[in-house]
């Protein structure tokens, strides 16, 4: 990831059918409102995909981190196809495997864990954006 | 594959996360499915659906759906019609909340009474269309009846098509033998009177537009006639 | 790579795979080629049924299993899933790749998701135990409906 200052652009598969879906939608918001509002832009996966032209331009022109749900690895799979540089992709389940203890529940509503794992989350990708690494996968 | 007559709606949220509508579409589609209509409804997961998940796909293709976007670029619309076909009903999260949507929050930590009752309008609107592709009783009556099929073969055969002439264009109707086994073993005879009801049926699983409509009933009608008259 | 059976419930489409045994509880005994030994794994509902497989837990090589005891201990976001050994045996193999990787539980149940191989303790005896491809379809077939029910 290249050092502050280049805009990242954030996108998130949000799968409707798992909490991690809802964990990624809220790790993005936590991300992009929260801890980088100023570099980071947040990017819908079904415009990216159905060649909405601003969304293909922020892709095009911007590193992308995709924070997917499952191990389908859908928003990943979906900004490569789409021609964008995925600099980190972050999957929910292997964030989950190193806290173990902020088990998720709910999908409409995330449980107290579950919104700690997004922050947990996003403030890890946060720390990343500050250039302490090249693209990388967690 | 799915026994026809035992359906559900497939709902298909956009859950575009720029937008507040579109954290209220994904909401309204889950209380539809969780709490409004659990036995009739599926949400298909729209990132795997473009993705090309073949589950979710074939889901809807073989099954009416609804689609559920939070603004006008109409992403779960234009996604479902592109990889399985056209839609029973598309809903707008904009158009239904009008001025009521500029209350509502992107993410759950902000939600509030505003969040909660946009949800409420736009899920009552999803359960009404869902009751309206229900209302011919083509779904399944027992809502516990199971969808399960017979065991088969994993060739991944699709649907049968049928396919129709109509207005002189070549026209593919996913499913539609399945529908005619359905009409015919619920004692549907060919012939006067029966086009309507052929045509009310397929309309569910195959949008026809107005004024396409007297050319699927003549067309449909025919069709019907042929298949009840063919061999064992 | 195996032939199927398959059924379909709403957009779920569960796989049996043809060439292989079952406990009814849903753990496959594929017998090894040239070999008394069996691999096996999670069936394809029971993968589906559990969810995404967060950490996946075989006992040890050298345990000694009795049929129905626990040989395995999968942790998913929706629960702990105690695996009962599908038949009294040995283990002599764990799927390794499982500690990096245990969606391929998910991704893969019949091929890459396997957990372990068993040296039977008295194989024609086991086997006689286990469920055809045909016999687990009609198990399973039932367990999916009384999920549905339970809708």
């Amino acid at each position: 990831m290249k050092p502050g200052g280049e805009t990242v652009v954030v996108v998130p598969c949000s799968g409707i059918g798992k909490t991690f879906g809802s964990v990624s939608r809220e790790a993005a918001y936590d991300l992009c409102e929260v801890l980088r509002p100023g570099s980071t832009r947040l990017v819908a996966l079904a415009k990216l995909v159905l060649g909405e032209p601003v969304a293909r331009e922020l892709v095009a022109k911007h590193p992308a981190v995709t924070i997917d749900g499952c191990k389908q690895m859908c928003a990943a799979k979906m900004v490569r196809e789409s021609g964008g540089t995925v600099a980190r992709e972050v999957a929910v389940l292997d964030v989950f495997r190193r806290h173990k203890d902020l088990k998720p529940e709910g999908i409409a509503e995330l449980n107290e864990a579950g919104r700690q794992l997004a922050r947990v989350l996003a403030e890890e990708v946060a720390e990343s954006l500050e250039g302490k690494g090249g693209a990388s996968r967690g | 594959m799915a026994d026809l007559m035992e359906r559900k709606v497939g709902i298909v949220s956009c859950s575009g996360e720029e937008l507040a509508e579109g954290t209220v579409a994904r909401l309204a589609a889950l209380k539809v499915l969780n709490e409004l209509r659990p036995r009739d409804t599926v949400t298909i997961c729209l990132p795997l659906f473009l993705a090309g998940e073949v589950g979710e796909r074939r889901f809807a293709q073989e099954h009416p759906t609804i689609t559920v976007d939070g603004c006008s670029k109409l992403c779960a619309k234009r996604g479902t019609e592109q990889y399985s076909g056209r839609v029973s009903a598309s809903l707008v999260v904009s158009d239904i909340l009008g001025d009521r949507a500029k209350g509502c929050h992107r993410s759950a930590r902000d939600a509030d009474q505003a969040d909660e009752q946009a949800v409420w309008i736009v899920a009552e609107r999803i359960a009404t269309e869902v009751d309206a592709l229900t209302a011919s009783g083509a779904l399944a009556e027992s809502s516990t009846a199971p969808s399960a099929g017979k065991a088969c073969c994993a060739c991944g055969s699709p649907s049968p098509e049928g396919k129709l002439e109509v207005g002189g264009k070549a026209v593919t109707v996913n499913g539609l033998p399945l529908i005619f086994e359905y009409l015919e073993r619920n004692g549907l005879q060919p012939g006067n009177g029966s086009a309507d009801r052929v045509l009310e049926t397929v309309r569910i699983y195959h949008a026809i537009e107005p004024e396409e409509e007297a050319g699927y009933r003549q067309a449909l009608a025919d069709a019907y006639q042929r298949f009840c008259q063919r061999q064992p | 790579m195996p032939k199927y059976l398959e059924m379909t419930a709403d957009k779920f489409t569960f796989r049996v795979a043809t060439d292989r045994l079952y406990s009814p509880e849903g753990v496959w005994v594929l017998p090894q080629p040239d070999s008394p030994r069996v691999r096996v794994g999670l069936a394809d509902y029971l993968q589906q049924h559990n969810g995404d497989v967060a950490f996946a837990n075989v006992k040890p090589v050298g345990t000694k299993l009795a049929a129905g005891g626990q040989f395995a201990e999968i942790e998913t976001i929706k629960a702990m899933v105690d695996l009962p050994a599908p038949i009294n045996g040995t283990i002599v193999e764990v799927n390794g790749a499982l500690n990096m990787s245990p969606e391929a539980i998910n991704q893969d149940p019949y091929e890459k998701g396997w957990l372990a191989v068993l040296e039977p303790a008295a194989w024609e005896e086991e086997r006689s135990k286990l469920l055809g491809p045909a016999a687990y379809f009609a198990v399973m077939q039932k367990q999916v409906e009384e999920d549905l029910k339970g809708l």
